[in-house]
């Protein structure tokens, strides 16, 4: 309790507040823009933090994050373009309500939804962090690779119209990423003796490409060069929700914060992963399933908490044990390494009132988030009435600026056009792109874990089945197909 | 100035006539056959390229083949499958899936694609800024636009652009 | 009107190989003549980075121009080494390089991507350098390799490594083969889940830096068992871990990061850069920033970074 008072006391400062705010800002900016992301906004403000005090560097790295958090489904629901790998999730449902004229309303719901997943993580992280450490050692390898099993199974419900067809796009997904150096074994794979491609593919380079640059291909069809609406009718709409909405946000909105929570936990997994698979689950569970893809609010409302739920969970693992989970949480480590915060078990005994300190600043992070949301919204809904033809090249400016930036590296660019390419095809063909980026974020890690299992195992599959964290995975997966078996046999007789 | 209106006119002129031309002209598209026959092909040339680019590995349970081949097992069998379906119908005689694909689209969209290639490969001779105030002025005239406060707010957004990554995130840009 | 032209040209074309000839002559003196980039090809927020960063500050001090500290990635860092071939001598632009670079990736899987060698390089100075730490599960009871032969003879042993081909890897290989004992090297991604692994007992031992171990091993989770170096570590954290070289190994080296100049330029260049950074390792917030960071700054002369480098490449073709 005096740590907690200390740690009240030392995050009460106007330098806290201020940076902030300022991270807010710039993670807002930086997630709803289409060719910047969060990544590289931590990147580039990255050597800013080394000056600064532990608590203020984190503060200011919190803001970024969280709000990249939600910025990301900001273009997402009005141009159809994500700013950040998870809004792919919210997309959908996102533009749909946007082109209903109900974008304000749509950007409302992804910003309540954004808000109550990090606090919920927030708190799960000041008042549960050791009994989540605990769970969180339990789990080792063959449990990782489960739960990426498991992640591959939204393929199924994110590949609408035929299974086939998903599980082909998935595959393609999970192929790319196996380009590069194979890290169990550092034999390269498929890199045409071509140092570029030496480690692989960039999630957020081939992000810009398949979502933002094709989106700029679809441009050619003259419907999609119309302007939603005009600034009197941006202006207009109110974005309201009304109470019966919120009465429908609620279980996808508890649902989905511990979704996220559990998949912040596990290293490498992240926000991309708790979004979709919230999305699918609760879509599953849902009574007005066929309004999912079509401007459904519990959809939104189920991947934005997933996604913001994971920033205080990722703490966790990286605070006491040192363990970063994602790309952000890793660069978070240094920042704790250059203030002398060595994270592991001792990190809360020596460095207790820090640590309080953070944690309760994240509490203040979301809070401040929903404000600053809450002001710009509308502004940012405006972007809807830009004519195409302004926003258009200003997008792929921000996309070719972005992309380079990412790595300094021209190819990337090039990766994007490629990217670009691949998903326009796609669309001609009928194929989704959302499973090939969800093989994108799954295939390292899920391929890793499963090798590295059997290496640890020395080659026996039954250590997959050796805890009861892992048996119960597994009955989880094997209900999951099971379902979806089960619905694609009645599907296919009711449309004979 | 007055001639560069002119040329700039018939040029213009020029577009729409291709426009016209091409305006309603429609290709006949099977996606349900394409789709399929193009992914079993992908997969094939995956196993042709595999002994080339990953080495084969002994004495392990996996290795770093195994994913990569079952994947390519995936993509093929799946595309078989798509193949099998389309194929009954056709014996059963059901009508298979036609799109028709406006062949000005298809063209617009190679011309944004080939912009795109332009950037991309201009940016290290002319640098970013530059190229990108180029691009800027390609869209619009794609886009067929001709009021000129339109090309003031792109011009001016590509230079912002540039310098706030050059200038105030200390980016290299080329 | 034409000839003029012409004329005016070859004079523009004239004058401008005289000053662009009197640039060069003047370029090693006046260097540093704009700032100077200096790259880390690794990560943000990684100790490279962070002492890129601090060091960078001090560039207008002690070198009269400021020093823009970036990072360009890929590839382990091969990707901003290839590139930085595009530099000339005495260019504005230096890179961070290590044995990774020079010893291992020419040797391993994949060398044939790579493009660059050693030889393309001046070394300026070696910046810092970080000894390996082995750590073992605490319930096993090692503590030193004495206690780790004997276990090894009775139990089948696995060591996490960060990546398979990293200096982890191999330094597990010559400690392995200098023990005479087989240790199944088990690759995880980053060192964190390798310590992560260990300290969980999904394998016995783990290979790290000191500073990423520290967290573990002041938990008492993880036991430090040697250290790979010629002499006994003895700080806050680890207490009295030999050496390496010690019980008589040669199968050790230090992760060495260098500042690196293109080949040719001038050796005035390299000096005054190699004096600036001689000088900026000796400020206070430097020399803080290096124990919090628990690396070392121990210069060697330039024939040392060679034979450094040498050294690597032996064990690294040994044990591949």
């Amino acid at each position: 309790m005096d740590l907690f008072l200390s740690g009240l006391q030392q995050f009460f400062s106007l330098s806290s507040f201020l940076f902030m705010n300022v991270g807010l800002l710039l993670g807002l900016v930086f997630g709803a823009i289409p060719g910047l992301t969060v990544i590289l906004c931590i990147v580039l403000f990255l050597p800013f933090t080394y000056t600064m005090g532990p608590i203020d560097s984190f503060m200011f790295l919190l803001g970024i994050y969280c709000a990249g958090g939600y910025g990301g489904s900001i273009s997402a629901i009005l141009i159809n373009t994500p700013g950040t790998p998870h809004a792919t999730a919210t997309m959908a449902d996102g533009y749909a309500l946007t082109k209903q004229g109900k974008s304000k309303k749509a950007l409302n719901v992804a910003l309540q939804a954004s808000t109550f997943g990090g606090v919920a993580s927030a708190i799960t992280l000041l008042f549960f962090a050791p009994q989540v450490a605990k769970f969180a050692q339990k789990m080792g390898t063959p449990e990782y690779f489960l739960v990426c099993l498991f992640g591959l199974t939204v393929i199924a419900g994110v590949s609408s119209n035929s299974l086939v067809k998903g599980m082909i796009s998935g595959a393609v997904g999970l192929f790319i990423s196996t380009i590069g150096l194979d890290p169990m074994t550092g034999s390269t794979r498929f890199i045409f003796k071509n140092i570029n491609l030496y480690s692989g593919f960039d999630l957020v380079i081939c992000l810009i490409g398949l979502f933002a640059l094709s989106e700029v291909l679809a441009k050619s069809k003259k419907s999609n060069q119309i302007t939603i609406s005009s600034l009197e009718e941006v202006k207009q709409e109110k974005g309201h929700i009304t109470a019966k909405e919120y009465k429908r946000m609620a279980f996808p909105a508890f649902f989905s914060a511990v979704v996220g929570i559990i998949i912040g936990v596990i290293p490498g997994t992240g926000a991309s992963m708790a979004s979709f698979v919230s999305y699918d689950r609760v879509r599953q569970m849902s009574k007005h399933k066929d309004e999912f893809g079509k401007g459904s609010i519990e959809g939104i409302t189920a991947a934005e908490t997933a996604n913001n739920a994971v920033t205080g969970a990722t703490l966790i693992p990286l605070l006491t044990m040192g363990i970063p989970g994602d790309g952000v949480a890793a660069i978070m480590l240094g920042a704790l390494m250059i203030n002398g915060l060595t994270p592991g078990p001792n990190l809360f005994v020596k460095h207790g009132s820090t640590m309080y300190a953070i944690m309760i600043g994240l509490i203040f992070v979301n809070l401040f988030m929903f404000l600053q949301g809450k002001t710009l919204t509308k502004y940012f809904a405006r972007v809807v009435s830009i004519p195409v033809s302004i926003l258009t090249p200003i997008i792929v400016i921000f996309c070719f600026a972005g992309a380079f930036s990412v790595n300094n590296s021209l190819f990337d660019v090039k990766v994007t056009l490629a990217f670009a390419v691949l998903a326009y095809v796609f669309s001609k063909l009928g194929f989704s792109t959302i499973p090939v980026l969800l093989g994108l974020v799954l295939g390292a890690i899920t391929e890793e874990n499963f090798r590295r299992s059997l290496i640890l195992s020395d080659g026996s599959w039954s250590i997959f089945v050796q805890s009861p964290i892992s048996i119960a995975f597994i009955t989880v997966i094997a209900l999951t197909v099971f379902l979806i078996v089960f619905s694609k046999i009645r599907g296919n007789n009711r449309s004979v | 100035m007055i001639r560069l209106t002119q040329l700039m006119q018939s040029i213009d002129a020029r577009f729409t006539q291709l426009g016209d031309k091409l305006e309603g002209k429609q290709m006949r598209f099977y996606p349900s056959l394409v789709g399929p026959l193009l992914f079993l092909l992908m997969g094939i040339a995956g196993f042709l390229i595999m002994p080339f680019q990953v080495k084969r590995q002994e004495g392990m349970a996996t290795t770093a083949r195994t994913f990569p081949s079952l994947l390519l097992w995936v993509i093929v069998g799946g595309a078989i499958l798509l193949l099998l379906q389309e194929i009954v119908k056709i014996i059963r005689k059901q009508p298979i899936q036609v799109v028709y694909l406006d062949l000005l689209t298809e063209v617009k969209a190679i011309v944004i694609l080939a912009l795109l290639v332009l950037y991309a490969l201009l940016i290290p001779v002319l640098g970013f800024i530059i190229t990108s105030v180029l691009f800027g002025i390609g869209m619009l005239v794609f886009f067929r636009i001709r009021k000129w406060n339109y090309y003031v707010i792109v011009v001016f957004s590509a230079l912002a652009i540039g310098l706030l990554f050059q200038v105030v995130l200390n980016v290299r840009l080329p | 009107m034409k000839k003029a032209v012409v004329m005016v040209l070859i004079a523009l074309c004239m004058m401008g190989t005289v000053s662009a000839a009197g640039q060069a002559e003047s370029n090693v003196d006046s260097w540093p003549s704009e700032p100077v980039t200096v790259v880390c090809p690794w990560a943000v927020g990684g100790v490279a980075d962070v002492v890129n960063r601090k060091t960078a500050t001090y560039g207008m001090e002690v070198l009269g121009q400021p020093i823009l500290a970036t990072n360009e990635l890929g590839a382990g860092g091969n990707v901003a080494l290839t590139n930085f071939l595009n530099n000339e001598a005495n260019s504005h632009n230096l890179i961070f390089g290590a044995e990774g670079a020079f010893s291992i990736a020419p040797n391993v899987d994949g060398a044939d991507a790579i493009l660059f060698t050693y030889d393309d390089y001046i070394p300026i100075i070696n910046l810092y350098s970080a000894v390996f730490v082995l750590t073992a599960d605490s319930s096993l009871g090692i503590d030193d390799l004495e206690s780790l032969q004997s276990y090894a003879k009775n139990n089948r042993m696995k060591i996490a490594v960060n990546g398979i081909a990293g200096s982890e890897a191999f330094l597990a290989k010559a400690l392995a083969k200098d023990l005479g004992i087989n240790l199944e090297l088990v690759s995880y991604n980053g060192a964190n889940l390798a310590l992560d692994a260990a300290a969980k007992g999904e394998t016995a031992l783990a290979i790290s830096h000191q500073s990423q171990a520290r967290g573990s091993v002041e938990a008492g989770i993880l036991t430090p068992v040697v250290v790979f170096d010629d002499k006994t570590v003895n700080n806050e954290v680890y207490k009295n871990i030999k050496g390496v070289g010690e019980y008589g190994y040669t199968g050790f080296f230090r992760n060495r990061c260098f500042v690196l100049a293109r080949k040719g330029t001038d050796q005035k260049i390299i000096d005054k850069v190699r004096e600036a950074y001689m000088e900026i390792l000796q400020k206070d917030d430097v020399v803080e920033l290096f124990n919090t960071l628990m690396i070392e700054y121990d210069p060697l002369s330039l024939e040392a970074i060679d034979a450094h480098i040498d050294a690597v490449t032996e064990i690294v073709k040994a044990n591949s």
